[in-house]
C-alpha cells in the first residue's frame, strides 16, 4: 500500500499544474454570463452550464493526454525501469500511476469548478439534471483507453494492422447482433447489451492495460502483444456473449411468452397471431404466428403491422420492413431511410407445412391506417397516410395494383370488400368547428373497376370513438358510441339509420342469423338484448348476479358466449355464460376465462375477418390475468392450455 | 557452475532475441555471494539486454535469470528490495530532485538509511534540489548509486555506470564501490568497457562477444594463463618445421612482425614456456603478463582472424 501511495504521489506531483490551470481556467465560467450581459437566474444558469462542460472537458483532457503518456511512455524509452528496479509489484505501478492521473484529472475539475462553486453560493445546477459526477466517472474511463491506444501506437509494431483487423471483426459482430436487436425493436435487450459491452470493454481495457505493463514491463513491443491479447480475448468473449444473448432474445419462441398482449384469430381454422413479453427479455415483445392445434409457429420478423387473415383461414398477409439481410446502404429501393427500411406487404401460406412468408412487392410508404383483404383473399385494399391519405387496391399473387385513389383526409379509415370490384370506406373525420355536434362519421364507396369514388354520405355526428360492425353481408351497420353508449342499426350502403338499439349499451355484435346481440349495463342488472334484423326487441337476457356483461364469440349459430364480471374492472373471477338464444336461457360454463373474440372485437369491422361461428377463433380464452391463453368449448367441455404456465 | 540457490545471480541458458536479431544467446554464468563479476562486451555485445533480463524488466525468449535463487522475472518484486541498480541510461524522472529521488525510495524500503543517502550526496557534491534531468550525466550516475546503496542492497547491478562519465565521476564511483564491498562484501554484477578500473576489483570475469558468453573466469585464474610472448624466429640448418613451434599453447591471437612473432596465448605455464624457449629457431623468446583490457582486446576483437580464434574460444569454453 505504501508502494501504491508512494507511486500515485508521484504521478500527482509531477503533473500538479495541471491543478493551477485548472483554478485560472475556473474563472471562464464567471466571465462568460458578465461578458453575455446575463443577470440572476439566467446569469447562474449560463454560468452553471458552462463550468459543467469545461469541468468535463477538463477531466476528459487530462484523462486522455495522461493516460497517452504516463505509462507508455516510459515503457517505450524504458524510463519505467527506474520503478521495476523497486520492490514494487507491476500492480503497484499500474494502478498508482493510473489512480495518481485519475485523481489529478478529477481534482482539476473540482477545483475548475471551485470559483463558480463561491460565486454561486456552493450550489451549481447542473444541464438537464444530469449529474457531473456521473460525467466525470466517465471521463475517467479515457485514461486505460488513452493508456492502450498509446501502448497501440508507440510500439510501432505490424500488430497494430492485426489489430484494426480485430476492431473490424468485433465492430462487425457487435454490428450484426445490435442490428438485429434494433430490427427486432428489442430496446431493452439492446439496452442491456451495450451496457454489457460497455462493462466488457472498460474492464478490457483496465486488463489489457496491466498485463501491457505487468508482462510487457520494458519492452513496449512485447506490451504491445500482451495487451492485443489480452484486451481481444476479453473484447471477443464479450462481443461474442452479447451476440450470444442477442441470438438467444430473438430467438424466443411462443412458449418464452410470460405475458401475452395482442391476438388475433383467423376466421377460420386454428391460427391466430400471439405476441407478448418475452421472458427474462425486458420489455422485448416477440410476435407468431401460431396454429393453435398442431404448435406450429413462425416469428414475424421486424417492424411487423396488421396481419389480416383470408376468410376461409388459409392465409395470412401483413405489413413489415424488408428482411434482406444487406446493408441498408446498398439498397436503393425508393423511400429507404437509414432509419426505415420500405414497408412491405407480406403473405403466407397457412395451409403448407413448408410453406415461406412471400414478399408481394407491394410497398407502402407509411403504416397503413387499414387494411382490407377480398373474401376470397386475391386482393387487398390498403388505406395509408402517405402525404394526406391514399386508398390503392393490388392483386396479391402478383403485386400489380388494380386502382389508387386520392382520399380527401388523412385520419382514420375503416374498410372492407362489399363485393369483388367495389371498396367500402368509414371515416370518422376530425370536428369541422366548435358548432358541430362532433366528428362526422361518413361512408363511401370506391368502385376500382370503373375507378370512381362514391359522394360521401353521412351516418352522424360523435362526439367519442365509435365501434362499427358490420354483418356478414356488408348490408347493414352497427355503430356504437363509446361516449352515449348508444348503438344504431343503419344501412351500410345509404347511411339510412333504420334503428336505435340502445342507450346504455356496453357492447354490440350481429350474430351468424343476422340477429343483434346487444350487451348492457347501468343501474339496473346487466343484460343482453336480442333484436332481429329489422332492430326489433326480440327477448331479453339478465344477469342479476352480474356488474357488467361482455359478448364473446357465437360458439354456435345462436349461441354466444358472455363474461359476466363481479366487479366492472376485473375479470379473473368473472363466470362465463354460454347464452342460447334459440332457448332464451343461459348457463355458466367456467370462471376466470376472457373471451379473445371480445378483446379483438374492434378489428371486427370488416366482415371478413369476424370469427365464424363455431371457428377455434371463439374457443379461444385469456386466463389467469392474460399469461396463459386456453382452448375451451362451452359446447364439449373439452379444455387445454395453449400458451403459458399451464400448457401440457 | 555454482547451483542457482546458492548463487547471487544466475542465468541459465539465456537467450534474448528482437525479432530475427539475436541479442544474446545460450549464456549461462553463475556469480557467487560476495563476487564481483565483471561482464565485458563490445557495444551491441547484448549486455544490456542481459542486465534487463537479470533485473526482470524484460522476459528472455528463452532460458532463465535467477537472483538468489528465485526466477527473477516471476519475483522481480520481492528481489528488488536486495538489490541495487544503477543502470546504463540514469532513469529517474526528470523532474524529480535527488532529495525527491530518495524520499520516494525511502517508502519502499523497510532498510533505507537517509543518513548514508545524504553523506553519499554530499559526498558526491551533488546538488540535491537540482530535477534530475538537469545534472550533469555524471551526477546522475552518483545519484543512482547513492539511491542504488540506500536499503544496503545484497547485490549491486549496475549497466556500464562510468558510461560517458569523467575521469573524476568515474573514480569517485569506484571508490565508494570498493568502500561498500570493504564495508559489507555487497555482491557486484557489473558490465563495463571501463576495464581498467575494474582491473582491481573484479574477482571474476565474463566475456560477451556477439550475444554469447565466450569467457567466464576468476579474473586471476584468466590473468594467469593469458600471456604475450614475443620472440624471433630463425632458418637453421636443423630446422625441420616451420611455424609449429606454439603448437604447445593455444594462441587467441599472432602476429608476425619484421622482428618476428607477437602472440597471445591462453594456456600459459612456465614449463610449455621453458620447453618452448629451447624449440629449434625460437630466439629471444620473452613472455609478458597481460591487463585485462589487452586479454579483452585479444579476445573480443573484431578482426576475421580474430573472430576464428574467438569461435574457437568459445568451443572451449562450452567444453
Amino acid at each position: 500500500m505504501r508502494g501504491f501511495v508512494a507511486v500515485a504521489r508521484r504521478e500527482i506531483a509531477e503533473n500538479r499544474m495541471a491543478l493551477l490551470a485548472a483554478l485560472i481556467a475556473g474563472m471562464s465560467p464567471i466571465a462568460v454570463p458578465i461578458v453575455r450581459n446575463f443577470h440572476g437566474a439566467h446569469a447562474s444558469e449560463e454560468r452553471s452550464l458552462v463550468v459543467f462542460f469545461a469541468a468535463v472537458t477538463l477531466a476528459a483532457g487530462l484523462s486522455i493526454a495522461l493516460g497517452f503518456s504516463t505509462l507508455s511512455q516510459g515503457i517505450s524509452n524504458r524510463r519505467i525501469g527506474f520503478f521495476f528496479a523497486r520492490p514494487l509489484s507491476s500492480l503497484t505501478i499500474w494502478a498508482g500511476k493510473l489512480t495518481g492521473v485519475a485523481a489529478l484529472a478529477l481534482a482539476a475539475a473540482l477545483i475548475e469548478t471551485l470559483p463558480s462553486l463561491l460565486v454561486s453560493g456552493g450550489h451549481l445546477q447542473t444541464p438537464f439534471g444530469w449529474s457531473l459526477w456521473l460525467f466525470l466517472a466517465l471521463a475517467l474511463l479515457l485514461i486505460p483507453v488513452s493508456h492502450a491506444l498509446s501502448v497501440l501506437l508507440r510500439s510501432r509494431s505490424a500488430w497494430l494492422a492485426l489489430d484494426l483487423a480485430l476492431t473490424v471483426l468485433a465492430a462487425l459482430i457487435v454490428g450484426v447482433s445490435t442490428r438485429a436487436l434494433i430490427r427486432e425493436l428489442a430496446a431493452d435487450a439492446l439496452t442491456r447489451g451495450l451496457i454489457g459491452l460497455a462493462i466488457v470493454l472498460s474492464a478490457a481495457f483496465l486488463a489489457a492495460g496491466f498485463a501491457a505493463v505487468s508482462l510487457g514491463r520494458t519492452d513496449i513491443r512485447r506490451a504491445h502483444r500482451a495487451l492485443s491479447k489480452f484486451f481481444w480475448a476479453i473484447t471477443f468473449s464479450g462481443a461474442l456473449l452479447s451476440a450470444g444473448y442477442a441470438y438467444w432474445v430473438i430467438a424466443a419462441t411462443p412458449g418464452d411468452l410470460e405475458e401475452i398482449g395482442i391476438t388475433v384469430t383467423a376466421p377460420q381454422g386454428a391460427w391466430l397471431t400471439v405476441g407478448g413479453r418475452a421472458r427474462l427479455r425486458g420489455e422485448y415483445r416477440p410476435n407468431f404466428l401460431l396454429d393453435t392445434s398442431s404448435g406450429r409457429w413462425w416469428k414475424a420478423q421486424e417492424y411487423y403491422h396488421s396481419v389480416v387473415f383470408s376468410r376461409d383461414g388459409r392465409q395470412a398477409v401483413w405489413i413489415q420492413g424488408d428482411p434482406d439481410p444487406r446493408l441498408g446502404i446498398f439498397d436503393r429501393r425508393e423511400a429507404w431511410t437509414p432509419w426505415r427500411r420500405p414497408l412491405e406487404l407480406y403473405m403466407r401460406d397457412l395451409t403448407a407445412l413448408s410453406s415461406k412468408p412471400v414478399a408481394t412487392r407491394i410497398f407502402v410508404r407509411t403504416t397503413p391506417i387499414a387494411l382490407a383483404l377480398s373474401p376470397d383473399g386475391s386482393r387487398i385494399a390498403v388505406a395509408d397516410s402517405h402525404e394526406g391519405s391514399t386508398l390503392s387496391v393490388y392483386e396479391l399473387a402478383s403485386g400489380r395494383s388494380l386502382a389508387s385513389v386520392r382520399l380527401p383526409y388523412s385520419g382514420g379509415a375503416r374498410l372492407y370488400f362489399v363485393a369483388p370490384d367495389r371498396v367500402r370506406i368509414f371515416t370518422n373525420l376530425p370536428s369541422s368547428g366548435p358548432t358541430t355536434p362532433g366528428r362526422p362519421l361518413q361512408v363511401r364507396d370506391f368502385d376500382f373497376s370503373a375507378g370512381k369514388l362514391s359522394p360521401p354520405r353521412e351516418i352522424g355526428f360523435f362526439q367519442g370513438g365509435v365501434l362499427l360492425r358490420v354483418e356478414p353481408s356488408g348490408q347493414r351497420l352497427l355503430v356504437r358510441d363509446f361516449k352515449k353508449k348508444r348503438v344504431e342499426l343503419f344501412d351500410a350502403g345509404t347511411a339510412e339509420r333504420l334503428a336505435t338499439l340502445s342507450e346504455k349499451s356496453t357492447g354490440a355484435d350481429f350474430l351468424s342469423n343476422g340477429r343483434i346481440a346487444v350487451a348492457e349495463g347501468g343501474p339496473e342488472a346487466p343484460r343482453i338484448r336480442l333484436f332481429d334484423g329489422s332492430g326489433r326487441d326480440l327477448l331479453p337476457i339478465a344477469f342479476d348476479a352480474a356488474a357488467s356483461v361482455t359478448l364473446g364469440g357465437e360458439i354456435a349459430p345462436g349461441k354466444l358466449v358472455v363474461l359476466a364480471r363481479r366487479r366492472a374492472d376485473r375479470w379473473t373471477d368473472g363466470a362465463l355464460f354460454l347464452v342460447d338464444f334459440d332457448r332464451g336461457e343461459k348457463r355458466s360454463v367456467a370462471v376466470g376465462l376472457y373471451p379473445i373474440a371480445s378483446s379483438q372485437a374492434w378489428r371486427n369491422d370488416d366482415p371478413s375477418s369476424r370469427p365464424a361461428p363455431g371457428s377455434d377463433a371463439t374457443k379461444l380464452f385469456y386466463a389467469a390475468a392474460g399469461n396463459s391463453l386456453v382452448y375451451f368449448d362451452p359446447l364439449t367441455g373439452e379444455r387445454h392450455a395453449v400458451l403459458g404456465p399451464h400448457r401440457p | 557452475m555454482t547451483s542457482p540457490r546458492e548463487a547471487a545471480v544466475s542465468l541459465e541458458r539465456l537467450m534474448v532475441r528482437y525479432g530475427h536479431a539475436t541479442a544474446c544467446e545460450d549464456v549461462s554464468l553463475s556469480v557467487t555471494r560476495g563476487a564481483v563479476y565483471a561482464l565485458l562486451g563490445r557495444n551491441g555485445a547484448g549486455k544490456s539486454s542481459l542486465v534487463r533480463c537479470l533485473l526482470g524488466q524484460q522476459k528472455p525468449t528463452a532460458g532463465r535469470a535467477f537472483l538468489f535463487g528465485e526466477d527473477v522475472w516471476k519475483r522481480r518484486a520481492s528481489l528488488m528490495a536486495r538489490v541495487g541498480v544503477v543502470p546504463e541510461e540514469p532513469d529517474a524522472p526528470p523532474a524529480m530532485t535527488a532529495r525527491q529521488i530518495a524520499d520516494f525510495c525511502r517508502r519502499l524500503y523497510p532498510s533505507w538509511d537517509q543518513a548514508a543517502v545524504n553523506q553519499r550526496l554530499e559526498r558526491f557534491g551533488v546538488p540535491t534540489d537540482v530535477p534530475f534531468g538537469k545534472l550533469s550525466k555524471g551526477e546522475k550516475g552518483e545519484v543512482m548509486l547513492a539511491v542504488a546503496l540506500g536499503h544496503e542492497p545484497e547485490l549491486l547491478i549496475l549497466d556500464d555506470p562510468t558510461l560517458g562519465l569523467d575521469v573524476v565521476a568515474r573514480k569517485a564511483l569506484y571508490e565508494e564501490l570498493v568502500g561498500e564491498l570493504a564495508d559489507r562484501g555487497t555482491t557486484v554484477f557489473i558490465t563495463t568497457h571501463d576495464l581498467s578500473g575494474i582491473e582491481g576489483i573484479a574477482t571474476r570475469v565474463g566475456i560477451l562477444k556477439d550475444g554469447r558468453l565466450v569467457l567466464d573466469e576468476d579474473a586471476e585464474t584468466l590473468k594467469s594463463r593469458f600471456r604475450r610472448i614475443r620472440y624471433g624466429n630463425e632458418i637453421t640448418e636443423t630446422r625441420s618445421a616451420y611455424g609449429t613451434e606454439l603448437d604447445a599453447f593455444e594462441a587467441v591471437k599472432v602476429k608476425v612482425r619484421g622482428w618476428g612473432v607477437d602472440a597471445v596465448v591462453s594456456n600459459y605455464d612456465d614449463l610449455s614456456f621453458e620447453r618452448f624457449r629451447q624449440t629449434d629457431g625460437v630466439v629471444d623468446a620473452e613472455v609478458a603478463p597481460m591487463s585485462l583490457e589487452e586479454i579483452f582486446l585479444a579476445v573480443a576483437g573484431e578482426g576475421p582472424a580474430e573472430k576464428a580464434i574467438g569461435a574457437q574460444i568459445a568451443k572451449g569454453a562450452s567444453r
